[in-house]
């Protein structure tokens, strides 16, 4: 007996190869893997390499001062030597002759080089004022908070145990009051009757944002918001959030009147967001509206992706549920 | 006479200059040697001197002195000094990564890449021996115009990593956070060595074929806009078991490897890959493709994929590897078998000999 493993298991790694060929051609075929999911991962990526633009505003000017140093154009420059006998002659008599042509030619070019040098510092000007480093400073802060939104959906247990804790603890500071130990006037029934009226009036404000549109695909399907557009007169069909991007790419045409992601869509993915905005832009008529009021996405990076998929009127406001919140109107 | 090496920057850790300092240790069985920079991080103060301290070397002479220079990137000021030497030259030939794949994300540096080439060409009539740590990259010199090329392994110390404890937090984790089977890369995170290759087979290995699979890419991503990228890349495809550890310390490249069922690169311009064989010194099977040097690092030591552009197949030998034991097992033996054939003595033993011939 020997502990040392079979080689002939893998007796040669050109044929394990062949195997391997073998078994990605069979999913292929079999369908396990989508036709275009490389293409498509791929242009994936490209986009998202392409949001990164890098400018390099110090090799920028070290180029235009390289430009500077080639100095000015010269009949001077023009090489008359020749290996041929007679022929620096014959050059310098034909430069001669037209050397007033050649001056000419040069001012000319001169003059369209400098100005053409001048326009580009120019540029360069304008792209070294601070003012023109918003995109790129914008695309760092929307990373962030992207990232934070990742890291958050990565860990709903944490978050989950995170409000149970906070729960825990409120609910222990009301036995205190209960129990007569302090007074406050900051009870949980009372700060929930609170929200409760301030949701309301929230919902009822977004579902105006659809008056002249209808019908309204109600993404996240909650009674709340179903009730608050039909309230203010809209027809809506409600669905779940899980089910949307299934639900859009059954529907044939522009045949909406407007998609709403306003309660109970924040679990979609990333993806699913991004899916249904392209989708939308398909699926709603030109005039019609897409209201998003909670999503994980951030409000700036949401609204690239509306204008990405062409959606022409796309406005940020202020929502009223508070000023650390954002609601999203886009007009098709 | 004297045997220096010239290198344009020397920082610890860094792959050249640890190659300078075990070449030296060679060259001083010869004679005097020392280590010249025109770049150098000052915790190296004393172990390398400065450029302009050469002409001041003890018993400098220069009909007879060698300087050995190591070729990694471009410096127009190290260009100028080399073709100003009254010195007789050698080069050891690190391989110049290909600048087109910098310059969307740092034209400067693609500039110097691409300017290293070019100060190799114009010194190849005045260097008398050039040295290649792989046929890849000798093939490379010749192409240049190099005449006497020479291969001489690099002196890798194979089981440096074994002397290491491995870093006990990331040691923890690994073993009682990271469930499912745990494929590694070791590398910085550049276009040419195609991390994003390997997310796409990642994707495709979670997916369908292995979902409690894990893939750690460990290594720095000096380019921010790539590296940036990359990691918005993972976040939109939602591998949240998908690990980008950055630059880490020898003790937790230890847990690291420790810890991996497979290593893995998708890398397509390699002068010699060392964590191939840093892993098969762990016993973790390999998975490459068969690009540059990377052939000829492995041979039959490891999974050499051919030089396609599928991450699907990428994918499947991940997972016959991590779902396989008998594959995984006989891959585990080839890569010992290969790894015999690493002696650090050997390599050094080929620069006494290569770098003597030059008395």
């Amino acid at each position: 007996m020997t502990d040392e493993p079979d080689l002939s298991l893998v007796p040669d790694v050109a044929e394990l190869v062949e195997d391997l060929k073998r078994r990605v051609a069979e999913r292929r075929r079999t369908g396990d893997y989508p036709t275009e999911l490389i293409t498509e991962l791929r242009a994936h990526f490209e986009r998202v390499r392409r949001h990164r633009p890098v400018t390099d505003l110090e090799y920028l000017a070290a180029q235009l001062d390289a430009l500077d140093a080639l100095g000015w154009f010269s009949a001077d420059k023009i090489v008359l030597d020749s290996p041929r006998p007679g022929a620096r002659t014959a050059h310098s008599l034909v430069a001669r002759a037209v050397a007033r042509q050649t001056h000419g030619i040069l001012d000319q070019v001169q003059l369209f080089g400098d100005a053409v040098r001048e326009a580009l510092r120019t540029v360069l000007a304008a792209l070294e004022e601070p003012r023109g480093h918003v995109h790129d400073d914008l695309l760092g802060q929307l990373e962030t908070l992207h990232d934070e939104v990742a890291e958050l959906r990565r860990g709903p247990d944490d978050a989950t145990g995170a409000l149970a804790s906070v729960r825990a603890r409120l609910e222990a500071v009301e036995a205190a009051i209960a129990g007569g130990r302090f007074p406050s006037p900051f009870e949980r029934r009372h700060l929930e009757a609170l929200r409760t009226t301030a949701d309301d009036d929230r919902l009822r404000a977004l579902a105006r944002e659809f008056e002249p549109t209808a019908p309204v695909l109600d993404i996240g399907g909650a009674e709340s918001f179903a009730s608050a557009l039909k309230e203010v007169g809209v027809e809506v069909l409600s669905v779940e959030a899980d089910q949307a991007v299934a639900h859009l790419l059954t529907l044939s045409g522009a045949g909406l009147g407007g998609v709403a992601l306003v309660v109970g869509a924040e679990g979609l993915s990333v993806q699913e967001v991004a899916t249904i905005v392209s989708l939308s832009f398909d699926k709603v008529r030109p005039g019609g509206r897409v209201v998003v009021g909670t999503t994980p996405l951030h409000p700036a990076y949401l609204r690239l992706l509306f204008e990405e998929a062409g959606f022409a009127g796309v406005e940020v406001r202020a929502d009223a549920a508070g000023p650390e919140r954002a609601v999203l109107v886009a007009v098709r | 006479m004297r045997i220096d090496q010239l290198l344009v920057s020397a920082s610890r850790g860094d792959a050249v200059t640890q190659s300078a300092f075990e070449i030296r240790s060679v060259l001083r069985r010869l004679g005097p040697s020392d280590i010249y920079a025109r770049y150098f991080e000052p915790g190296l103060i004393g172990d390398v001197r400065a450029l302009e301290e050469y002409d001041r070397r003890p018993g400098a002479d220069a009909r007879r002195d060698v300087l050995c220079y190591h070729a990694a990137i471009g410096e127009p000021e190290v260009a100028s000094f080399l073709a100003a030497r009254p010195e007789r030259l050698a080069v050891v030939y690190h391989n110049i990564s290909p600048g087109h794949m910098f310059r969307e994300y740092q034209p400067r540096l693609a500039d110097l890449l691409d300017l290293g080439r070019q100060e190799l060409r114009e010194l190849a009539g005045r260097v008398e021996i050039a040295l290649a740590p792989s046929r890849y990259n000798a093939s490379e010199l010749e192409e240049m115009g190099f005449k006497d090329v020479r291969v001489v392994p690099l002196v890798i110390d194979r089981m440096r990593l074994h002397g290491v404890e491995p870093h006990a937090p990331t040691a923890h984790h690994l073993t009682t956070a990271v469930k499912g089977p745990v494929a590694l890369f070791v590398g910085q995170l550049l276009p040419h060595k195609r991390p994003d290759f390997l997310v796409e087979a990642f994707h495709m290995l979670v997916t369908y074929l292995v979902p409690e699979a894990h893939l750690i890419l460990a290594g720095a991503g000096p380019l921010r806009e790539y590296r940036r990228s990359l990691q918005h890349y993972i976040n939109e495809l939602n591998l949240s078991t998908l690990w980008l550890a950055g630059r880490v310390t020898e003790a937790e490249l230890a847990a690291f490897f420790r810890r991996a069922d497979v290593f893995v690169t998708a890398s397509e311009h390699e002068g010699v890959c060392v964590p191939l064989v840093e892993a098969m010194s762990f016993d973790v099977p390999t998975v490459a493709r068969a690009f540059s040097a990377i052939p000829e690092t492995l041979e039959d030591g490891g999974l050499l994929l051919p030089p396609d552009d599928d991450p699907a197949l990428m994918a499947e030998a991940m997972a016959v590897v991590m779902t396989e034991p008998d594959v995984r097992a006989a891959l585990v033996e080839r890569g010992r078998r290969r790894l015999a054939a690493f002696d650090a003595e050997d390599a050094r033993a080929g620069y006494v000999k290569h770098l003597g011939d030059l008395r």
